[in-house]
């Protein structure tokens, strides 16, 4: 093995955590969100859809976090994964919404 | 994290699936419990008249009309519901007028003399299977957001033991037994391999169901967060077939007796599960008739009157709005989690399903405490919190039933007029459950796991084996009589104690054994 | 709906079967099996599966259809698996008085199907 650091000392398995638990469920709701926006559907059942879906993807997203080899890099990849849906949101916001 | 992703996910599957374990394995008992609540209830109240078999609707609900005309004349809304299928009685519904604070209050109909059955204060069979959404003693939204965190686990649990499960095909249908370490595993994939399928849709449909609380950020993505514009949202996904608007001019709405010929024309008779009029008194009033048959999985074919002339405004059977894709996958989902389309035999399959799913969240619990026992008799390090675990698994996992059978226990003793006693009820089985969970870990230094577990068993099996003579003591009703009656409701919740008392009964005997080997 | 059960529970022990730790437990001692002798076993297996899916495709509609699927299955591997680890030896023999119960309900059904059209005709 060719880490040196364990990566199952108690904060970084804190901060992993936190991450998966609280990070993903910001970038599940997001990418749900984005998603409810670029479905082809009328806005109840894009809506109705997406919110079904978001579990999907918060399991993947707990699943990828705890796969890789460190918590600053799963920190990291879901912060770079906000920030794009976040641009993603404000171009594909309709504009009747908020 | 450390080594390969299979590693990995094998950490994963065992933290997610062991930190919320006490709370899962209380929602997965109470949720099984639950698709049996309406039995419960019966047993619960037996002041309830046995199930009649005589069930001329036409006469009961002149009965009804009758009943309600007297005792809520200024009703806003009259519902009866009929006793066939799961509903073991004929009840009375009614809302009071908005002047009179608008609370729905019910009454159960003796069907031979009209009047109303004074049955218990009890919070029965529904009030257990609320707890699995609800927990109790907290706020309805927080209840919401512990079962959903409670769910996410599950679900990666799920996810992950099956990513992790190397031998999946090879090893099915294998239980080794007399193998220690080896037998719990077997046992666990059992548990949990075999139902797949009811796991993977339980535990997702479980989410879905709470999704409105759960996932706000998504409706706020397109409705803002004005909760008026949210409620709109949600009120438009269960929007319900034509009704009239509200209209609060003064009319005189008929009787739904009147609707009957008509009723029966369409579907023939002694066919209905409820009839109701909503809007009495109003020009908005509209009778809303429901057939008892379910079509597949989801509600059965509906009925929708205008309350004053009687004209047919709605037939499910003939309408042809197709529901959105996402709206069917929705209803799918939830119908499918509630299952309340099963008939008897499907319920015992859910209600079995459901028990295994218990049991694999049980046996992983046992099997952590079991791994990291054997691992420190032979390193002779012993990991942290590893007694706290060999001293609270069997008041989790035993406690339960036992103060579920508890809870049935103080609806017999519990005096009827006795203030509050549906909380009481109530109260006593998480007292129970607080005491099995304590006691343990009070008597850790003079006892031995496995002999703490002998006597949680033996007390449940006594409490459950005793039930039925405690049901015939404290109740007009025994499991001889119900059985002659043909009341296989009564019946079958006495029949079903006395199989679950022996089953404990038995697995305190089976550990009573591996003791005495031991020594 | 029986039969359909039953078909189920069948194909639980053939599918068992054909996993080459069962087949070595229940019919034959030697550990040589090849894969072409437990294939027969997984065959039939599907074989029973598919029967009782689409019996009860026909007497429910698909998503309950499928529901009933699942939850025999659900059950029926649960009580295989016990009979795998307690009752090894009465396999071989619960199989075949399964099989003849199947045949002996589908005739009848059939019989009667038969008599319903004579009567019919005649």
């Amino acid at each position: 093995m060719s880490n040196i650091k364990s990566q199952t000392g108690l904060l970084r398995v804190l901060s992993r955590s936190i991450a998966a638990i609280i990070g993903g469920y910001v970038l599940s709701n997001l990418l749900a969100t984005l998603t409810s926006y670029l479905l082809p559907m009328p806005t109840v059942d894009s809506v109705l859809l997406s919110l079904q879906l978001s579990f999907l993807f918060y399991c993947m997203i707990i699943i990828w976090v705890f796969s890789v080899k460190t918590a600053a890099k799963a920190w990291l990849g879901l912060l770079i994964a906000c920030a794009i849906s976040v641009v993603g949101l404000y171009l594909a916001m309709p504009e009747s919404s908020l | 994290m450390n080594g390969t992703f299979r590693q990995s996910m094998n950490w994963l599957h065992t933290w997610s699936g062991l930190l919320l374990s006490s709370l899962l394995y209380f929602i997965f008992i109470t949720g099984t419990v639950g698709y049996f609540d309406k039995e419960i209830t019966h047993w619960m109240q037996p002041e309830r008249p046995a199930i009649d078999e005589n069930i001329d609707q036409r006469n009961i609900l002149k009965m009804a009309e009758q009943h309600l005309n007297t005792i809520a004349p200024d009703a806003q809304s009259w519902w009866i519901e009929f006793p066939i299928g799961r509903s073991y009685s004929a009840v009375t519904w009614w809302q009071e007028s908005d002047e009179q604070g608008g609370k729905w209050k019910s009454n159960t109909l003796n069907l031979q003399t009209g009047e109303a059955v004074i049955t218990r204060e009890t919070g029965g069979g529904k009030t257990l299977y609320a707890m699995h959404y609800l927990l109790h003693y907290i706020p309805k939204t927080l209840g919401y957001w512990i079962t959903s965190l409670c769910a996410m686990f599950m679900f990666i649990a799920l996810i992950t033991g099956i990513i992790v499960h190397k031998k999946i095909f090879k090893e099915f249908f294998t239980f080794r037994p007399n193998k220690k370490q080896r037998s719990w595993l077997d046992i666990h994939n059992v548990f949990s391999v075999l139902p797949i399928p009811f796991h993977l849709m339980i535990t997702y449909s479980g989410l879905v169901f709470l999704m409105f609380s759960s996932m706000p950020g998504v409706i706020v993505g397109s409705y803002g967060t004005n909760m008026e514009k949210h409620n709109a949202f949600v009120e438009s996904v269960f929007q319900k077939p034509a009704h009239p608007e509200h209209n609060h001019e003064p009319a005189n709405t008929l009787s739904m007796l009147d609707l009957m010929p008509d009723i029966e024309s369409r579907w023939g008779e002694n066919i209905l599960h409820e009839i109701g009029l909503e809007g009495r008194g109003t020009a908005g009033a509209h009778v809303q008739v429901k057939h008892h048959e379910y079509s597949g999985i989801s509600d059965g074919e509906e009925l929708v009157y205008h309350g004053i002339t009687g004209e047919l405004l709605f037939d499910s059977m003939k309408e042809s709005h197709p529901q959105s894709a996402s709206k069917k996958l929705y209803t799918v989902l939830t119908d499918l989690h509630e299952g309340n389309f099963a008939g008897i035999a499907l319920r015992w399959l859910y209600f079995i399903s459901g028990l295994m799913g218990a049991g694999m969240i049980a046996t992983g619990m046992m099997l952590w405490a079991i791994k990291r026992r054997e691992k420190s008799q032979r390193t002779g390090k012993e990991s942290t919190g590893l007694q706290w675990v060999e001293y609270s698994n069997m008041g989790i996992i035993v406690g339960l039933p036992l103060a579920i059978a508890v809870y049935f226990w103080a609806n017999r003793i519990i005096p009827i007029d006795f203030a509050n006693r549906e909380n009481w009820e109530i109260n006593s089985l998480f007292i129970t459950w607080g005491i099995m969970l304590i006691a343990p870990l009070a008597l850790a230094k003079k006892y031995s796991p496995l002999s703490l577990w002998i006597k949680q068993l033996v007390l449940a099996s006594a409490l459950y084996l005793l039930l039925p003579v405690l049901n015939a003591i404290t109740s007009d009703k025994n499991l001889v009589s119900a059985i002659l009656q043909g009341d296989w409701v009564m019946a079958g919740f006495d029949i079903t104690m006395i199989l679950l008392g022996l089953s404990f009964g038995y697995a305190a005997r089976r550990i009573i054994k591996e003791m005495k080997t031991k020594e | 709906m029986y039969i359909a059960s039953l078909l189920v529970f069948m194909s639980c022990i053939l599918l068992s079967l054909s996993i080459k730790r069962h087949y070595v437990s229940t019919i034959t001692q030697s550990k040589i099996s090849s894969k072409y002798s437990t294939m027969p076993f997984r065959l039939c297996g599907f074989l029973c599966l598919t029967f009782s899916f689409i019996l009860l495709f026909n007497l429910y509609d698909l998503t309950l259809g499928l529901v009933y699927l699942a939850a025999t299955f659900t059950a029926a591997s649960l009580i295989q698996t016990l009979l795998l680890s307690y009752l090894a030896n009465w396999i071989n023999k619960i199989l075949l008085v399964l099989a003849l119960i199947i045949i002996a309900l589908t005739l009848h059904k059939k019989l009667y199907h038969v008599q319903m059209l004579v009567a019919h005709l005649g």
